[in-house]
């Protein structure tokens, strides 16, 4: 057995007097070689010069500013999304142009030991941020929002008569007119502007489920679909009340079939469900329940029909003299 | 695709010759029409375009056995969207093309004797030529319609059953009437006093069984209205206006003339398939 070895074999460490000589040698080791250093003179050339300031703060700090401005400036034209990127690349090259510094650390004292080390400021920032999205994403979605949005409201002839092609329509919400578009052959595309605080968010959860509809909102198709998607809105929503006026362009060659002129109302709910959706990546958001004008001379045409009878004249002269019309009214 | 492009001008261009009398059912012609009837973007109505109505004839005898193909899928007084597109798209544009031609009647009529056209279309003429093509299916679909759940659709179907119904076919107005879903539908008020509106039209014309057909249905109907119920007084007022004018008929018109057979045979099978209940096995008889 070796002489050094103690009772249970195994070696002893060296003395306290010993470890401390032995560092203190190694820090002179250091230290001479430290001033042995020479450190390279700084790179004067172009390139050098270019390549330093590429790769410092102050550029980052640029950068980062740069793709802030650009974000604010295109704002109003760019996709939320694409603003949204724009703004966390800009801050997050912010951070790392000031430098990384230090946020804490974790020393293990036990066994071999390790060392955590947060490394950087940004880091934590991201780390934040990223907390923060998930967190907040529905209000940061409204954050950057244009104040001002629509939603798009199709307005058809449901009839298989009316033919809003062959009109001219203007519309408005107290006077005040708003923008509209012909969407297809027979529909106008209807953009109902309303403002965030518009779309309230109820203060309790709906206490009891939506009753079935007994009356169609004003100015709907009255069809299955239309009312079961009305059913779906919530009937506490803010309201708004579309005037609309049509004036006939073009009378074809069947003036008598459709009103010269007509007005027309509709009601559209701001239920906050439907600005959640998401329509084709498009931010306006489609109102899910269609209008329908009818603008058919309907009393025209019925007042022709009482006015005349089926049946031929020979037919007619087998009556009694004192043959009242018939009563025909649509119901 | 071609064909639908090229006979809408093939219409434009007979439409142009009004006297050259077309058999437009089954040809490639009535193609243009089946396609004008068909939506092309969910939730919409198509309205057939003033080119393609121009020759009203051909329009007729396209749309209306359109209108006969929808009977078999029409069955209740609630339809799906695009099977209620295409009816409304098809009758909508027969009863524009009536529109005009009785508003071109009622114009021509008014002019002084010697500046009148005695060349203008008329809605004899119309109801001539649908009673061409007519069947007992058209009238099933149209009555479906005048009593849905939707008012366009009952709207368009009075309009064109106003100018066109067949008092041969009285049938098809009398069952539906006594449906039982109409005991239960929250539109039944209204699609009730579409129906009596069409059995008024057709009371002055109606045969020797439908006379006394529509008298019992009308008993049943007048029994089922609540005394002094303001919802009913439309109802009311038909009923009344249905006894006058049956009232109007005398020992010289239809009363006394039995159904022929052929509309009596296809009445009966109408009503066994549709099916008959007890209430209309007891009114109605043939």
């Amino acid at each position: 057995m070796d002489e050094k070895s103690d009772a249970s074999g195994s070696r002893p460490g060296p003395t306290p007097e010993e470890l401390m000589a032995s560092i203190d040698t190694r820090v002179k080791q250091l230290e001479n070689r430290v001033a042995t250093l020479v450190t390279p003179p700084p790179d004067r050339t172009l390139t050098g010069r270019i390549a330093s300031f590429f790769s410092s703060g102050f550029f980052f700090l640029l950068l980062g500013g740069a793709l802030l401005f650009v974000a604010q400036d295109r704002m109003s034209t760019n996709h939320a999304g694409i603003t949204f990127v724009l703004v966390v690349l800009g801050v997050a090259l912010l951070l790392y142009g000031t430098g990384t510094q230090g946020m804490g650390q974790f020393t293990s004292g036990a066994g071999a030991g390790y060392n955590i080390a947060i490394a950087g400021g940004a880091g934590v920032v991201a780390f934040i941020v990223a907390y923060g999205i998930i967190k907040y994403s529905t209000d940061m979605r409204d954050a950057f929002q244009p104040e001002r949005k629509f939603v798009r409201v199709l307005v058809q002839g449901g009839d298989g008569v009316t033919d809003i092609a062959k009109y001219a329509s203007t519309f408005e919400i107290d006077g005040v007119a708003v923008p509209a578009a012909v969407k297809a052959r027979n529909v106008v595309e209807v953009y109902i502007p309303y403002l965030p605080y518009e779309i309230v968010k109820p203060a309790t959860p709906n206490p009891v489920p939506q009753p079935a509809l007994q009356v169609d909102d004003k100015g709907m198709c009255p069809t299955t679909e239309n009312r079961e998607a009305l059913r779906s809105l919530d009937q506490r929503a803010t309201t708004k009340m579309v005037s609309a006026r049509f004036y006939r362009t073009d009378a074809g060659t069947n003036p008598d079939a459709l009103l010269p002129r007509a007005d027309s109302e509709f009601m559209v709910r701001l239920d906050q469900s439907i600005f959640r959706s998401n329509d084709g990546g498009i931010d306006y958001p489609r109102y899910p329940v269609r209008i329908c004008v009818n603008l058919q001379q309907v009393d025209l045409a019925i007042a022709a029909v009482n006015r005349r009878e089926i049946g031929d004249s020979a037919a007619i002269n087998k009556l009694k003299t004192n043959l009242p019309p018939a009563v025909i009214e649509a119901q | 695709m071609k064909s639908i492009v090229i006979a809408p001008t093939l219409a434009a261009i007979l439409s142009l010759f009004p006297v050259c009398d077309v058999t437009a059912q089954g040809t490639d012609l009535c193609a243009a029409y089946n396609a004008a009837v068909v939506a092309g973007a969910p939730g919409t109505v198509p309205v057939v375009s003033d080119a393609l109505l121009t020759n009203w004839r051909t329009a007729l005898a396209c749309l209306v056995p359109i209108v006969a193909g929808m009977n078999d899928t029409m069955k209740s007084g609630s339809v799906g969207a695009p099977l209620r597109a295409k009816y409304l798209s098809a009758t909508g544009a027969i009863r524009a093309m009536a529109t005009k031609i009785g508003a071109g009647e009622d114009a021509n009529a008014q002019l002084p004797q010697g500046q009148r056209n005695p060349n203008i279309d008329t809605i004899a003429m119309f109801q001539a030529e649908f009673r061409k093509v007519q069947s007992i299916e058209v009238f099933a679909a149209l009555t479906t319609g005048a009593r849905s759940d939707n008012y366009d659709m009952r709207l368009t179907s009075i309009l064109v059953l106003g100018n066109t119904i067949d008092e041969r076919f009285a049938c098809v107005p009398l069952v539906q009437i006594l449906d039982p879903e109409l005991d239960t539908a929250d539109y039944a008020i209204n699609a009730k006093a579409n129906l009596l509106g069409m059995l008024s039209r057709v009371a002055p014309f109606v045969y020797k069984e439908d006379f006394s057909n529509v008298r019992s249905v009308k008993a049943v109907i007048a029994k089922a209205v609540p005394p002094g119920d303001p919802r009913f007084n439309q109802t009311r007022l038909i009923l009344e206006n249905i006894e006058q004018r049956l009232n109007a008929q005398t020992d010289a018109s239809n009363r006394g003339v039995t159904l022929d057979g052929d509309a009596k045979g296809k009445c009966t099978r109408y009503m066994v398939t549709y099916p008959a209940t007890e209430l209309m096995k007891a009114n109605i008889k043939y």
